[in-house]
């Protein structure tokens, strides 16, 4: 059993349920306190009176009490007293009040209904004093009237009111502490999503809400400033690197080209295109890079994503038709959306070169471009090996690659980037790109926003 | 079916190159000297525009991020002249705003650095060719015995016409336009697309192959590979 519950809305129903017990019983507490003293005081009190009328141990002459009773009842501090004498029958023989029903001995308490006149709440001592009688004496327990009655609306207004500005400041303080926390859960959702620009509100009054936003936001800056200098560290990198292997490329290039290398020709060739994979490598590293940092939003321009994805499939067939494999144009909805024409056409060619390049001859791969409510879906479908769904995570990594048996990595080609890059234009459009199970073959689902 | 580029360039051209770092100056010279065009080399914008208000050049190579005066600024300065010679820029990779700028104000083509001379020297040699060809515009465009109509997308060879594909057509129009230089990949992908794009697959060659198919129903091979570089079309 867990001691306490941990989150906000379980605290405050703890919280209130136990202020509620404690409160109801220190009410009910206090005001049957007071009510059994004033019980106690009442009940010495005619005891006492009881007793100077009759004092214990003395039978009383019954003329003589009558009298006593008489007088009793006129004397300014013992006006307020009730006096009944009654014989062993319970017929009342002298008194100032009547009753509609016999008492018992000892002490006891009268209401409303025993109707006696002025008299809401009492107390009364019966005893025996010998001879045959009973004598009783009475008291209010009350000051005023309806008392009882006017004390626990006192009561419950008091304690009501105590519960209520409790429990609004309870909620209140709920709320605004519900709302902090989730201006923070926002942020980082937002920054899980990819907007490490978000950043959360400052409420700007110094309190304890807007320090912690403030050092949250902090820690932030300073993520985004590390990331920044690692990614610009390996774009220095990218950049330092490329120059000389481009000297070198070229060197190989102009090699290439000369009469003098036609004995090495060939193995020239393969030197120059290795370097031109490598510089092909860093170029992509730094293209993302660009992608990434968002600014080429400033270029988008309205376009039709139908045309551009007929247009590609018809640049990319003759290299499948040359590997056995065929393209299918399977929907084209007129798809106009706002985004950069380069990089979609980019993201096109590599999503059919992906198809193209890792599937064997006779695979189909189809294409679709589906106008939904609020996205074009580009949709490329291969009937090839796919991708594991164990390995569709790592190969959306930089420079993950699928691992097949039988196979030595980096063959079939590429970097290792072309998913990242195509994952960096989608989202620099907003959308997202997701890895499918075709069964069998590989669906590349990107989503893009209109 | 591949033939060995000879190397040997027709035009020599005058070029002014305009780059602020020093190394790459000195090798973009030495490199393009091996062209046989002969190079002024400048450092900044001030001395460019010196070098051009004293002699003619036949295009100019201009460093994008310069010092003082910008690439935009010189560039500007140049038209505002009223020189109209091909101007070729130089971008750092990852800058698609700067080419976007460059191209919007008058350059006519560029190159992403690092810079590969061989792409350099035919990009340099197309634009010269294409200024001083629209000087004399002609309906058709003929390159050996291959004779295109763009403006009614035909295309004749030995007189007899070839039914091409859309992309075909553009190939062979992108190629006889410099019928006789290297057309490289990535310039053929720009005129065929519109657009330059990486590929990881022989894209381009692909469709050359399907081109030739249909040119050898009428004849031999017009079309050279010129290794590690792109295709000429035998002028």
């Amino acid at each position: 059993m867990r001691p306490l519950p941990r989150s906000l809305r379980g605290l405050t129903v703890v919280f209130l349920a136990l202020f509620l017990t404690v409160t109801a019983l220190a009410g009910f507490g206090t005001f049957f306190a007071t009510a059994s003293m004033v019980r106690v005081l009442v009940d010495e009190r005619i005891e006492s009176e009881s007793e100077t009328l009759v004092p214990k141990g003395t039978t009383p002459d019954r003329g003589e009490l009558s009298r006593h009773i008489v007088e009793m009842a006129r004397q300014r501090d013992t006006g307020d007293l009730g006096v009944l004498l009654s014989d062993a029958q319970g017929n009342p023989i002298v008194g100032n009040v009547r009753l509609n029903r016999e008492l018992p001995l000892g002490y006891s308490s009268l209401g409303r209904d025993d109707r006696i006149e002025g008299l809401s709440a009492g107390r009364v001592w019966v005893r025996e004093i010998g001879g045959g009688m009973r004598l009783a004496v009475f008291a209010e327990t009350e000051p005023v009237d309806n008392y009882f009655a006017m004390r626990r609306r006192i009561y419950f207004a008091g304690f009501g009111a105590i519960v209520l500005v409790v429990l609004a400041g309870l909620l209140a303080f709920r709320r605004l502490v519900g709302k902090r926390i989730d201006a923070v859960r926002q942020t980082a959702e937002s920054i899980i999503e990819g907007d490490l620009a978000q950043r959360v509100p400052m409420p700007g009054d110094g309190g304890e809400f807007d320090q912690q936003a403030g050092a949250f936001n902090r820690m932030l800056d300073r993520i985004g400033q590390l990331m920044g200098e690692i990614r610009n560290v390996s774009n220095d990198i990218s950049h330092e690197m490329r120059t000389p292997l481009a000297r070198l490329r070229n060197e190989l290039a102009l090699l290439e080209q000369s009469a003098a290398a036609e004995p090495v020709r060939e193995r020239v060739a393969m030197a120059r295109m290795q370097a031109d994979e490598l510089l092909g490598m860093f170029s992509a590293m730094l293209r993302i890079a660009e992608i990434e940092d968002g600014s080429r939003r400033a270029g988008f321009r309205p376009l039709d994503m139908g045309e551009l994805v007929a247009e590609i499939v018809e640049m990319v067939q003759p290299v499948a038709q040359e590997r056995g494999q065929r393209v299918l144009m399977e929907r084209a909805d007129e798809a106009k959306l706002v985004g950069d024409r380069q990089l979609l056409s980019q993201l096109l060619v590599n999503m059919l070169e992906n198809a193209v390049r890792h599937t064997p001859s006779g695979t189909r791969i189809r294409v679709s471009v589906a106008r939904e409510a609020e996205a074009v879906m580009l949709v490329v479908t291969d009937d090839g090996p796919g991708i594991p769904a164990s390995q569709r995570e790592h190969v959306m990594r930089r420079f993950g690659r699928v691992e097949r048996a039988g196979q030595a990595g980096g063959q079939g080609g590429g970097h290792g980037l072309g998913l990242p890059l195509m994952e960096a234009i989608v989202r620099l459009h907003r959308g997202a790109l997701a890895l499918e199970d075709a069964g069998p073959g590989l669906r590349i689902v990107a989503r893009l926003p209109v | 079916m591949e033939r060995n580029f000879t190397g040997h360039v027709r035009m020599s051209l005058q070029i002014l190159l305009v780059e602020d770092d020093s190394h790459l100056r000195r090798q973009l010279t030495e490199q393009l000297g091996h062209f046989e065009h002969e190079v002024q080399p400048a450092g900044d914008g001030q001395e460019a525009l010196s070098l051009l208000g004293r002699r003619p050049f036949d295009a100019v190579v201009l460093d994008w991020m310069l010092p003082t005066m910008d690439g935009v600024t010189l560039l500007r300065e140049m038209r505002g002249q009223g020189m109209t010679m091909p101007v070729l820029m130089l971008t750092a990779l990852g800058q698609t705003l700067d080419k976007v700028e460059g191209l919007e104000a008058g350059a006519d083509d560029y190159v992403v650095k690092p810079v590969d001379p061989l792409e350099l020297n035919a990009r340099l040699n197309a634009l010269v060719r294409a200024r001083r060809t629209t000087e004399q515009p002609s309906d058709t465009i003929a390159a050996g015995d291959i004779v295109i109509s763009p403006s009614r997308l035909m295309v004749w060879r030995g007189g007899q016409p070839l039914a091409l594909s859309q992309t075909e057509f553009r190939l062979l129009l992108a190629l006889a336009r410099d019928a006789g230089e290297v057309v490289t990949r990535p310039m053929l992908i720009e005129r065929i697309w519109g657009q330059d794009f990486e590929t990881t697959t022989n894209i381009v060659d692909a469709h050359i192959r399907q081109l030739r198919v249909k040119l050898l129903q009428h004849g031999d091979d017009p079309i050279a590979t010129v290794r590690g570089m792109g295709y000429v079309l035998r002028a």
